[in-house]
C-alpha cells in the first residue's frame, strides 16, 4: 500500500491539520506514505496505490499533473472542499476579470491562471472526504475505511455507486387479470397518475426514500382492492411491470391443435391492429384467418347489451366502479355484455372483459398483435370480415371518468332523466381501452382515423 | 474604478535558482504555487464575509488571517471591542504561533537536523520523541478549539468579538493542559537551543516588528534601524513589486530586503519575553544575526507562548471572578478604511480594506510575511555562497546548505520546506 499526498491550489490547511491523523492511521494499517513533501518525503514514485489530492486546479500545469497522477494511481481520493468543489479559489469565476488582473498589477506570471475547477472536472475521482477542513474524527474513520477497503478490494468507486441503491424487497401484487411485478417496477409513478385520473386510487406509493414502492393498500390483491381492471395503468407502464393475464398461450395451443375457432373482433381492435401494422383492414382479417381462425366476425358489444335497466356498463370495469363507489346505484345496473361463448375468441380493446366470464377466451388487441406478428403480411390473402347486420345507435353513450362520474352523481342525487345509457370508463371510449397498444401519440391519431374509416365504409347501417 | 493591488498566499512549491555563471551572483527564489487572487474575490463581498474568505489564504495561519482581517474591518467600521475580547484573541494567536513553531521545528526540521532522511525514520529510531510531539500537538489543538472553535479556519472569531466564549471550567481545563505539556515542550525547545548551526551573517538586515505587545496587534512597525511607521502608512515603507519568475509578490523596505518573523521579534522585543524565555535566550549569543538562528528564536518563542498563554488565561479567569464577560460588541455599517496589523507566526501580517456605505468591500490588500521574506532569502543565499564555499565545493554540499537555509526561514510551512528544488548553474557536478 503506497500512498502519495499531493497539493494543488488551496490553503493546504487540510494536509496541515490532518498530518498526524494520516501518520497514525497509516502506521496502524501498515500503509506506507511515499510522497508527502511536508514531512520530507519529496521523491515522487512512478506508481501509487492511492493518491490523496488537496486543492483545486488553478493552472494548466496543474491539470497536466493531475492527469498524470490519475494514470499512475489505482485510487484517487479528493480531500477537502477545494479538491471536491473548488472551494474559495473557485469564487474567481464570479469576480471582475479586471480586478483579477490588477492583483498582480497587470504583470505576467510564470504560470498562466485558468478558470478554477475542482479536480472532479478533469479526472475520475474514486472517493472523497468533505470539509473545510475535514473534521478530524470523521476523516480518520473514512481514511481508515478507504485504506482497509482498498486492501481487501471491497472499496466501491464513485462511479460504481448506483448499484448500492438496488432495492432488495419487492412487493408483487397478484390479481385475476392484472399483475404488478415489483422487481421490474422502477417507481416512475405513471401508473399511479393514470389510476388517479380514473378516480379509482387503487395503487399508490408506499414507504420512503429508497424503499419507496408502488402498491395497493396493504399490498392486497387487485381484486380485493378498489381496482376496476380498466387497465389504463398497463398503457403507460414503460417497463411492463404492470400487465394483464395473458390468454395467448391457450389460444395458440388450441390453434395448433387445429380445432375450429371463431374470432370475434371489435372495430376498435381492428382499427388499432391495422394502424399498428400500417395495413388495410382486409390484410389484418386475412392474417387472422391465415393464423388458423375459421372465421372473423366484427363484434359490436351494443348488440349484446342487456337493456333491462337504465345503466348499461360496457364491461366489467363500469360494474366494478359502480359497485365500489356508488353502491346505491347497483340496482339500476344491467349486466355487461358477455363475450361470445362456444369455441370462439373475442379480440377486444377492453381489459376488463377478461374478468367477466373466466372460461371464455378473451385476447386484448396487444395479444392479438403478438399472435399475428410472426405472419408475413405481404403474403397474406386479403379477406373481408363477417359484418353484423345493423349498427344499433339508439342509446345515449357516456365515456371518460369525468363524464361517467358526473352522470352517476346526478343519478345518485336523482336530478336527471333515467334514460338508458351506455357507460364507458376509459377516457375517449373503447378506442382508448386498456388492452390497446402501448401509448404513442402518432399511433393513437392513426387509430382514430382508421376507426372512422371502418365506421364509414364497412359498418354502414344496412 | 476599483484598483486591486495585493498579494496572495505562497504556501506550496518553490524553487531557489542560483546563477554562478555571470559576473555577479544572482539568486532567484521562485514561488511556484498557484495564484488564487483572494483580494479580487473579496471585492464586492459584504464586510462580514471577508474574515472567513481570507482565512482560506493559508490553513496553518488561518487564525492570524481571520483576526487581522477582523481588526481591519473593526477599524473601518469604527467598532471597539471589550478588553476581554482582546485578551482572548491574544490567547488564540499565541496558541497558533506555538502550534506552527512546534510543527515546523519537529515534523519538518527535526529529521534533517539530526541526520534522518525523513519523519518515518524518526518514528523508527526515536518513537518516544515522535509520540510526545503528536501528543503535544493534539493537546494544543484541543486548547485552540476552546478559543477559536477550530484550529484551521476558526469559526468563533467574528467582527466585534467572539460568537462563543469559553467558560470558567473550560479555561481551567485549558490551563491545566498547558501545565501538563509545558515540560515536554521545553524538552523539545532545548534540543534546538543546544544545536549549532552553520555560522554566517547577512550584512543587509532590517527587522520589522510591532510595538505594544510581544505578539498580536500593534499599530506601529518598528525596524532595527530605528524607524517607526504607523500602520496606516505601511505603503510608505513596504514596497510591493511583481517579478516575472515568481507567483509571489516581493515586498521590500524602501528597496532593502527585510526580514520578519521569530528572529526579528526576538531581536527587537527581547525585553517583552517571559522570564523563562529570557533565561533560555541568555544561552545564545544576542542579537541573533545568523538566519539559521531563526530556529532558536522559534524555540524561545515556543517557551514564551506557553508562559504567556497561561498568564493571559489567569487574567481572563480574574475578570470572570468579578463579572461575566460579554464577548461581542454591535456593528453598524459605515463607510471607512481600516488597516489591520498583527504578528502572525512568521512575521508581520497586514490586511487593508475599504468598505463603502452599504458594507461592501471596494478595496483589499494583504501583505503576508513570506512575501516580505522572499527577497531576504535570495540575499542570504548569495551571502552564504560568497562567504562559505569555494569553487571546488561539491554542488551537493552547497545544495544541502541552501535547502537548510530556506527551511530556516520557514516560508509559510508547506511552502519551501522540503519541496525546494535547488538549481545551480555554472558548477561542475
Amino acid at each position: 500500500m503506497r500512498i502519495g499526498i499531493y497539493s494543488f491550489g488551496g490553503c493546504e490547511g487540510c494536509r496541515y491539520w490532518l498530518i498526524d491523523s494520516i501518520l497514525r492511521v497509516c502506521e496502524e494499517l501498515g500503509a506506507e506514505i511515499v510522497y508527502e513533501p511536508l514531512i520530507g518525503l519529496s521523491k515522487e514514485s512512478s506508481e501509487y496505490d492511492m493518491v490523496v489530492i488537496e486543492g483545486a486546479v488553478c493552472t494548466d500545469e496543474d491539470s497536466e499533473k493531475l492527469r498524470s497522477l490519475r494514470s499512475r494511481a489505482k485510487y484517487l481520493i479528493a480531500l477537502g472542499s477545494c479538491a471536491l468543489l473548488s472551494g474559495v479559489p473557485g469564487n474567481k469565476r464570479f469576480t471582475d476579470p479586471h480586478a483579477v488582473e490588477m492583483v498582480y498589477f497587470g504583470k505576467p506570471l510564470p504560470k498562466k491562471p485558468i478558470d478554477v475547477k475542482p479536480i472532479t472536472a478533469y479526472v475520475q475521482v474514486d472517493y472523497w472526504i468533505r470539509g473545510c477542513p475535514p473534521d478530524r474524527e470523521n476523516f480518520e474513520r473514512l481514511f481508515r475505511a478507504i485504506i482497509s477497503g482498498i486492501v481487501s478490494g471491497k472499496l466501491f468507486k464513485l462511479h460504481e455507486r448506483r448499484l448500492e441503491f438496488c432495492r432488495d424487497e419487492f412487493a408483487s401484487i397478484e390479481g385475476s387479470v392484472l399483475r404488478l411485478d415489483g422487481d421490474k417496477c422502477i417507481v416512475c409513478g405513471r401508473c399511479v397518475g393514470a389510476c388517479e385520473r380514473m378516480g379509482v386510487y387503487a395503487i399508490d406509493y408506499a414507504y420512503r426514500s429508497i424503499s419507496t414502492i408502488v402498491t395497493t393498500p396493504f399490498s392486497i390483491p387487485f381484486d380485493e382492492s378498489t381496482c376496476i381492471l380498466c387497465g389504463q395503468c398497463t398503457l403507460v407502464c414503460p417497463v411492463g411491470a404492470i400487465h394483464e393475464r395473458s390468454d395467448l398461450e391457450r389460444v395458440q395451443r388450441i390453434l395448433s391443435r387445429s380445432t375450429a375457432l371463431r374470432a370475434y373482433i371489435e372495430p376498435e381492435s381492428l382499427a388499432a391492429m391495422s394502424s399498428y401494422f400500417n395495413r388495410e383492414v382486409e390484410v389484418i382479417v386475412g392474417a387472422l384467418i391465415a393464423r388458423g381462425f375459421e372465421s372473423v366476425t366484427v363484434y359490436l358489444p351494443e348488440h349484446h347489451a342487456d337493456t333491462k335497466k337504465p345503466l348499461m356498463p360496457a364491461s366489467e370495469a363500469e360494474r366494478r366502479f359502480i359497485n365500489n363507489f356508488y353502491p346505491q346505484l347497483a340496482e339500476l345496473l344491467s349486466e355487461p355484455p358477455a363475450p361470445p361463448g362456444g369455441s370462439s375468441v373475442l379480440i377486444t380493446p377492453c381489459l376488463a372483459k377478461k374478468a367477466q366470464v373466466r372460461e371464455r377466451l378473451v385476447l386484448t388487441t396487444r395479444e392479438a398483435i403478438k399472435l399475428i406478428s410472426s405472419i408475413d403480411l405481404d403474403e397474406v390473402e386479403e379477406a373481408l370480415p363477417i359484418m353484423p347486420s345493423k349498427r344499433n345507435t339508439g342509446f345515449r353513450e357516456v365515456h371518460g371518468p369525468d363524464n361517467v362520474t358526473k352522470l352517476l352523481e346526478e343519478y345518485a342525487r336523482g336530478v336527471c332523466v333515467k334514460e338508458p345509457t351506455i357507460l364507458k370508463m376509459c377516457p375517449g371510449g373503447c378506442v382508448r381501452g386498456g388492452g390497446q397498444p402501448y401509448y404513442n401519440e402518432d399511433l393513437y391519431r392513426r387509430i382514430d382515423e382508421a376507426l372512422a374509416r371502418i365506421f364509414s365504409t364497412l359498418l354502414v347501417i344496412r | 474604478m476599483i484598483s486591486v493591488p495585493g498579494v496572495d498566499r505562497i504556501v506550496g512549491h518553490a524553487t531557489l535558482d542560483i546563477d554562478l555563471e555571470r559576473g555577479t551572483l544572482d539568486a532567484r527564489f521562485k514561488v511556484l504555487n498557484d495564484p488564487r487572487f483572494i483580494e479580487a474575490i473579496v471585492l464586492g463581498k459584504k464586510y462580514y464575509e471577508v474574515p472567513s474568505i481570507v482565512s482560506r489564504i493559508c490553513g496553518p495561519c488561518s487564525i492570524s488571517h481571520t483576526i487581522t482581517s477582523t481588526m481591519a474591518m473593526e477599524k473601518a467600521l469604527g467598532v471597539s471591542v471589550p478588553e476581554p475580547v482582546r485578551i482572548l484573541r491574544r490567547i488564540a494567536v499565541l496558541g497558533e504561533v506555538a502550534e506552527n513553531h512546534l510543527l515546523h521545528l519537529t515534523l519538518v526540521c527535526l529529521p534533517e537536523y539530526f541526520g534522518y532522511a525523513d519523519l518515518i525514520e524518526v518514528a523508527k529510531y526515536k518513537p518516544e520523541l515522535l509520540k510526545s510531539i503528536l501528543l503535544i500537538r493534539s493537546q494544543l489543538s484541543k486548547i485552540m478549539e476552546m478559543f477559536s472553535g477550530r484550529f484551521v479556519h476558526p469559526n468563533t472569531l467574528t467582527i466585534g468579538g467572539f460568537s462563543k466564549i469559553p467558560g470558567k471550567t473550560k479555561l481551567e481545563e485549558a490551563r491545566n493542559m498547558l501545565r501538563e505539556i509545558r515540560g515536554r515542550i521545553i524538552e523539545i525547545a532545548e534540543i534546538f537551543l543546544e544545536t549549532e548551526f552553520p555560522e554566517f551573517e547577512v550584512i543587509m538586515e532590517a527587522c520589522a516588528s510591532l510595538r505594544d505587545d510581544y505578539l498580536y496587534i500593534g499599530d506601529e512597525i518598528i525596524t532595527s534601524d530605528e524607524r517607526k511607521v504607523k500602520a496606516d502608512d505601511y505603503r510608505k515603507v513596504l514596497i510591493e513589486d511583481v517579478q516575472p519568475y515568481t507567483t509571489s509578490k516581493r515586498v521590500t523596505l524602501d528597496g532593502l530586503p527585510v526580514y520578519v518573523g521569530a528572529r526579528a521579534r526576538v531581536n527587537l522585543k527581547a525585553d517583552m519575553l517571559s522570564d523563562r524565555a529570557k533565561f533560555y535566550l541568555k544561552t545564545r549569543r544576542f542579537p541573533l544575526r545568523n538566519p539559521f538562528d531563526n530556529l532558536q528564536a522559534q524555540a524561545i518563542e515556543l517557551i514564551h507562548c506557553m508562559d504567556a498563554m497561561e498568564t493571559l488565561i489567569e487574567e481572563v479567569l480574574g475578570i470572570l471572578e468579578a463579572k461575566p464577560i460579554y464577548g461581542r460588541s454591535g456593528v453598524t455599517v459605515r463607510e471607512g478604511t481600516g488597516v489591520g496589523l498583527s504578528e502572525a507566526p512568521r512575521g508581520i501580517l497586514i490586511h487593508h480594506y475599504e468598505v463603502n456605505r452599504w458594507g461592501n468591500v471596494v478595496y483589499a490588500n494583504v501583505i503576508t510575511p513570506t512575501t516580505i521574506n522572499s527577497r531576504h532569502v535570495e540575499v542570504a543565499a548569495l551571502e552564504l555562497i560568497r562567504h562559505h564555499f569555494y569553487e571546488d565545493t561539491p554542488a551537493t554540499e552547497i545544495e544541502r546548505y541552501l535547502r537548510k537555509l530556506v527551511q530556516a526561514y520557514d516560508p509559510c510551512l508547506g511552502c519551501a520546506t522540503h519541496s525546494v528544488k535547488i538549481n545551480i548553474r555554472g558548477l561542475k557536478a
